[in-house]
């Protein structure tokens, strides 16, 4: 029975992008409309909040510098349908940081050996890229890579936006405390960046921006938890702070007790990620997080935002994971991030990465998924591959 | 099969007639979802029969399932899973396309995605047989076009 081309087109729209170049070869027909750009935006869009399939991993950000590496890894069964193509994968390798990804868009910054520091937003599977005009807050501080603090978001209605958010440090790095960021936004769409009218006051700790969480439209961000407070300071104990994408207002979470009770501490390990999803179904979404102590993972779901109120769900010792180590794993180098709503919390060791499902209390599925070279504590941001547009300037990737 | 005709539209029946002669029922709010079936009861009245050339016993009983599970609100993940279950990529097509014939949105885009799971990880063979379509590259467009892609080609299983 033969199925006509619009029913292909409609298909074929479903399919991720790795699967959709291959049968590109099924015939003529089939590879022209795949280049249609309202096919494109139909297949962004269809697969927009669906599961992210792979993630990108690169060492941690104070090792970029000097170590220039981008690894992409498919989830465990994802493996055929998902990736980039490799030459796009060294190339990223070679001349640039992944710094977030959206609906198959990837914001990265170049980190070339000469002085200018560029920020580009592409498409690694229809291999377009669009720079963005890097402010001048960035251009003085591209040396020092841990202060770039920048995040993507991409909206399922506007196919051909995305948003790119700068947290500028106003005071100088050695001057503290650091009292507050200016808000940069760069809407792709019309090509400019815009300031925020009110300030992001993160209260006084040192804040950790490369695991925002975007969520009730505001962006959250956890604090460190370093010893540098005195007991009667409202900052003595780590906490979220949330800056609120419309009106500008920051707001401090408080954090599960229990994860506190050990803070602050000379090394604590904790993340926040999104948790939950929104599908046709439902839409419960929240925030996550994730505490690795000496021994184990201590997840918490936020069940109440209003009231702060968080609940346990996980907890799993280190040990009772059955990781089949060289050595024993050193907690320390532990790099970990929890992917698509809380289905999968993907963790590294020293050369190795795993995966352990989380929909089960009592059965704690880890696999293995590959091995890395990205050193302690690498940077995780996931990805899925899709043929979204970069917007105005598309242009070719070399 | 006579019709009951009542007074409140909400418990309202529709029949319709399959190509191959069976006559089933759907609520009218079911039928409402189906904008093809819509049209013909606009044109025709709601109280004859309305014919369906192109949708036969074996599929329509399944559509109808589905949309009574849809008007009172229940269709669930595990609805659908349940719903694809048993059915082979062949079988699928054919109720896909008659969810296309009926314009019943809903049922069209959740199998649609259904056919693409399905279609994701299989050979450039099979999609081609499966649309039935021809391969009509010269042989040198189509060695180009593998090079090309040949990192998409990675990790293919074989046809089941």
């Amino acid at each position: 029975m033969e199925l006509s081309n619009n029913v292909a087109f409609e298909i074929f729209s479903w399919l991720p992008a790795k699967s959709i170049c291959k049968l590109k070869l099924t015939c003529e027909s089939f590879s022209e409309f795949s280049k249609e750009s309202t096919f494109k935006t139909k297949q962004a869009h269809n697969l927009f909040g669906r599961d992210d399939t792979c993630f990108f991993i690169q060492p941690e950000q104070t090792r970029q510098g000097f170590e220039k590496r981008v690894e992409l890894h498919s989830l465990p069964k994802e493996q055929q349908s998902s990736g980039i193509p490799k030459n796009v994968l060294t190339f990223l390798s070679n001349s640039a940081c992944v710094l977030a990804s959206s609906n198959g868009l990837v914001l990265c910054h170049t980190i070339n050996n000469n002085d200018k520091l560029e920020l580009f937003v592409c498409n690694p599977i229809t291999k377009s890229w669009s720079f963005i005009p890097t402010p001048e807050s960035l251009q003085i501080n591209y040396s020092n890579f841990a202060n770039i603090n920048l995040m993507l978001d991409c909206s399922r209605d506007s196919p051909d936006d995305f948003l790119v958010f700068l947290f500028e440090n106003t005071m100088d790095y050695y001057f503290s405390p650091k009292t507050s960021y200016i808000c940069k936004v760069y809407h792709g769409k019309e090509g400019v960046w815009k300031t925020m009218e009110r300030r992001f006051f993160p209260g006084g700790r040192n804040m950790n921006f490369d695991m925002p969480v975007f969520h009730n439209g505001a962006v959250h961000i956890i604090s460190d938890s370093g010893d540098y407070f005195g007991k009667s300071s409202p900052f003595y104990k780590p906490y979220i702070m949330s800056y609120n994408l419309e009106d500008g207002t920051s707001t401090m979470l408080e954090l599960p007790r229990e994860a506190t009770k050990d803070c602050p501490a000379v090394w604590c390990n904790m993340g926040i990620f999104n948790w939950g999803k929104v599908t046709s179904y439902s839409n419960h979404r929240s925030i996550c997080l994730v505490k690795l102590s000496k021994s184990a993972f201590t997840i918490w779901i936020l069940k109440d935002y209003e009231s702060a109120s968080w609940k346990k769900v996980f907890k799993v010792r280190v040990k009772d994971l059955g990781l089949k180590e060289e050595k024993d794993v050193d907690v320390e180098r532990v790099g970990f991030t929890v992917m698509n709503g809380g289905d999968l919390l993907v963790f590294s060791t020293e050369n190795k990465i795993y995966s352990c499902r989380l929909d089960d209390e009592r059965f704690k599925m880890v696999e293995e998924i590959c091995k890395h070279n990205c050193g302690p504590n690498p940077r995780f941001i996931s990805y899925s591959d899709t043929l979204r547009s970069c917007g105005i300037n598309a242009q070719t990737m070399p | 099969m006579a019709q009951e005709a009542s007074s409140s539209t909400s418990s309202k029946t529709i029949s319709l007639k399959t190509g191959d002669g069976e006559i089933f029922e759907i609520e009218a709010s079911a039928a409402k979802q189906m904008k093809t079936v819509q049209r013909l009861i606009d044109d025709l009245g709601d109280d004859i029969t309305i014919p369906l050339h192109n949708v036969f016993s074996k599929e329509l009983p399944k559509i109808i399932e589905y949309y009574k599970k849809d008007i009172t609100g229940e269709i669930t993940k595990d609805f659908e899973a349940e719903f694809v279950k048993d059915l082979n990529d062949d079988e699928v097509k054919v109720l896909f396309l008659a969810a296309n014939y009926l314009d019943a949105n809903k049922l069209f885009e959740f199998l649609s995605q259904n056919i693409a799971d399905r279609l994701e990880s299989k050979s450039v063979e099979y999609v081609r047989k499966y649309f039935g379509v021809e391969n009509d590259f010269t042989p040198e467009e189509e060695s180009k076009l593998r090079e090309e892609r040949a990192w998409s080609f990675r990790g293919i299983k074989e046809d089941e």
